[in-house]
């Protein structure tokens, strides 16, 4: 089974125990493995610690946001490949997606394209009072540092975020457009070649 | 007075994590008197994420006031990024 199938199946699916995170601290120790990994084959600190970094902040979100209110089956898939050349994840969830979260603080939010980019470009949290709302904002900074970006794809309801190659951070928005796929949850799929 | 911030850690990545961290430094390592410069030394983290030098830099920053801390980052270009986003969201 893949994520993108994981993510949209209806109840009752099953769930790969080498990818299926139910709680967070199961996501954060696969988290906390990948440096060792990056190390074996011969990553650079700076790649391999923003790297990692990114899918901590993105595994997060989904327990952040979700916690107490999965619509079915809880927890994120979150699945690695990293050799000597290329470093590819997918992290997903069955979660309410970024325009329900955000729209519990942003009501005006009219759909899933302007949920995407106000969650990529502004800082706003749909755990307002609380002070968040940086770590996309994080995930965006790192892709424009990443010189082997090969492609990033962030997926919620009906809208996809693509940037392909090395693109200019600061026009985020232009790369949002139509889902492939939909997903309730949220997913994303990254690809970095090693900058040797 | 510094705090080596790799006592807590050398992988930082969950809030929860980041305030766990927080509240054991308010309780054990930062003195209960006197008004001396507080350095954050992330010299020796490997990952940071925003999350969680939110919940602990702010926290501290909350309790000991803004002027009192000084965050010290290394070389780690996660710890660079992380701190460059939450500036940016401050003087957003």
């Amino acid at each position: 089974m893949k994520a993108l199938e994981w993510v949209i199946a209806q109840e009752g699916i099953e769930k790969p125990s080498q990818f299926y995170c139910e709680t967070r601290d199961i996501a954060q120790a696969r988290v906390e493995k990948m440096r060792p990994d990056f190390i074996i084959h011969k990553w650079s600190d700076d790649e391999s610690g923003l790297l990692a970094a990114m899918a901590g902040e993105m595994a997060g979100n989904c327990f952040d946001h979700n916690l107490g209110n999965w619509p079915n089956v809880p927890g994120c898939w979150f699945e690695y490949e990293i050799s000597d050349t290329l470093f590819r994840m997918v992290i997903a969830d069955r979660g309410r997606g970024v325009l329900t979260t955000l729209r519990r603080v942003r009501p005006d939010l009219k759909d899933d394209h302007e949920a995407l980019r106000v969650a990529f470009t502004e800082v706003v949290t749909g755990r307002a009072p609380e002070q968040r709302g940086n770590g996309l904002k994080f995930v965006i900074r790192s892709l424009g540092l990443l010189r082997g970006l090969q492609s990033f794809l962030f997926v919620s309801g009906d809208a996809a975020l693509m940037l392909e190659g090395k693109v200019d951070i600061a026009d985020v928005p232009r790369y949002i457009a139509g889902a492939d796929t939909a997903v309730s949850g949220t997913y994303v799929e990254l690809s970095v070649r090693k900058n040797i | 007075m510094k705090i080596d911030i790799s006592k807590f850690g050398t992988t930082l990545i969950s809030r929860p994590a980041g305030r766990e961290a927080y509240l054991s430094a308010r309780a054990y390592s930062i003195p209960k008197e006197g008004d001396e410069p507080i350095e954050l030394d992330f010299s020796k983290i490997n990952v940071l994420t925003p999350s969680w030098a939110d919940e602990f830099v702010s926290g501290l920053k909350n309790d000991f006031g803004s002027a009192r801390i000084k965050v010290i980052e290394g070389d780690n270009l996660s710890v660079k990024t992380t701190f460059e986003t939450l500036n940016a969201s401050a003087v957003a």
